[in-house]
């Protein structure tokens, strides 16, 4: 769909659902008008099956698309000498993965999915096309300032919070994600993350986290089964771990 | 690769019911070791370090292969 423009795109087909959770984000700052609406509604059609672990992009490419999640779960990582990961962010459906790369060129960093996914790559032809819409552009913006946000928050919690307080956090920042595009249910949602790679996040050791886990299950502060988290009191949760919702500028929700 | 569970005994008893998938028991006893000496610079940030506590590590349909204590992660000089 290189060559296809936005005009072509609405022009044909019914909305993609897909598109719910990207809406659903970029409108946390400020509602859209239905064109802008639509055009972000085509930018989510025809997004490519990926399977769980798979590169989405790798340090160093120059990738022709953007890479934007409409169904699953990615991280953001750097692959150090010895072998080790630090997973630098986690990615939900309606998260661009490399919105920065139409201006910066070359990736400084790989993404790879965590879970199956559905991923949509965009043109650098009609990123700018949508770019051009003032609307948007301020709100891929807010996406880059929020984004930048959440990285600073991350410092903060391995810098400076010990393993329940980090993992805690963590948990609470997913939570008002995955809530913010529509995809907690209750307390509870999807966290299809492995010990593992909980622990890449966190500059923490596998057997450190499943320690912690089972302290917040036996505390009853959560539930964590077959990649679903409940979080059973969400308010004590974001007191032992310091959490402020702040710097995911949505308007206070619970 | 094999899959290694690591339950942690300390003040409770942790199951891991998740595991590693690691290429052998070396492997799985570094990353025991990794993550006890972990847990130990958590207690000594609070000011106390209980030997005592270990991690059983569990090979898939093996039963426990290798006990480690905190105190086995540890070289400990006056």
């Amino acid at each position: 769909m290189d060559q296809v423009t936005i005009s072509a795109l609405l022009a044909d087909g019914p909305p993609c659902r897909g598109a719910g959770p990207l809406l659903a984000k970029l409108e946390t700052a400020s509602p859209l008008p239905d064109d802008d609406r639509a055009a972000l509604i085509a930018l989510c059609r025809d997004p490519h099956d990926l399977g769980a672990r798979r590169n989405v992009i790798r340090e160093g490419e120059r990738p022709d698309h953007v890479h934007l999640m409409v169904e699953g779960w990615a991280a953001r990582y750097k692959l150090l000498p010895d072998g080790s990961r630090q997973i630098t962010a986690f990615l939900i459906p309606g998260d661009f993965c490399d919105l920065h790369v139409t201006i910066l060129g070359q990736m400084d960093h790989s993404i790879a999915t965590l879970t199956r996914s559905r991923v949509a790559y965009i043109p650098r032809a009609t990123m700018d096309e949508v770019t051009d819409r003032p609307r948007l552009a301020r709100a891929f913006w807010w996406a880059t300032l929020v984004d930048e946000a959440v990285l600073r928050a991350w410092i903060v919690n391995i810098g400076r919070r010990d393993a329940f307080e980090a993992i805690g956090h963590l948990m609470c920042e997913l939570y008002v994600r995955m809530k913010n595009v529509g995809l907690a249910d209750g307390h509870c949602f999807e966290l299809p993350l492995t010990q593992e790679e909980l622990a890449d996040a966190l500059g923490l050791t596998p057997v450190h986290v499943n320690r912690v886990l089972q302290r917040m299950r036996s505390d009853e502060l959560i539930s964590l089964k077959a990649g679903l988290l409940t979080i059973h009191d969400y308010r004590r949760l974001e007191k032992a771990s310091g959490f402020n919702a702040n710097y995911l500028h949505i308007a206070e929700q619970r | 690769m094999p899959r290694f569970f690591f339950h942690v005994i300390d003040d409770a008893v942790s199951q891991d019911d998740e595991g590693l998938d690691l290429p052998d028991l070396e492997a799985a006893r570094a990353e025991a070791l990794a993550g006890i000496r972990e847990m130990i610079c958590g207690q000594v940030n609070q000011g106390y370090l209980i030997l005592h506590h270990r991690v059983d590590i569990e090979e898939e349909n093996g039963g426990t292969v290798l006990s480690l204590t905190f105190g086995d992660a540890l070289t400990i000089e006056p």
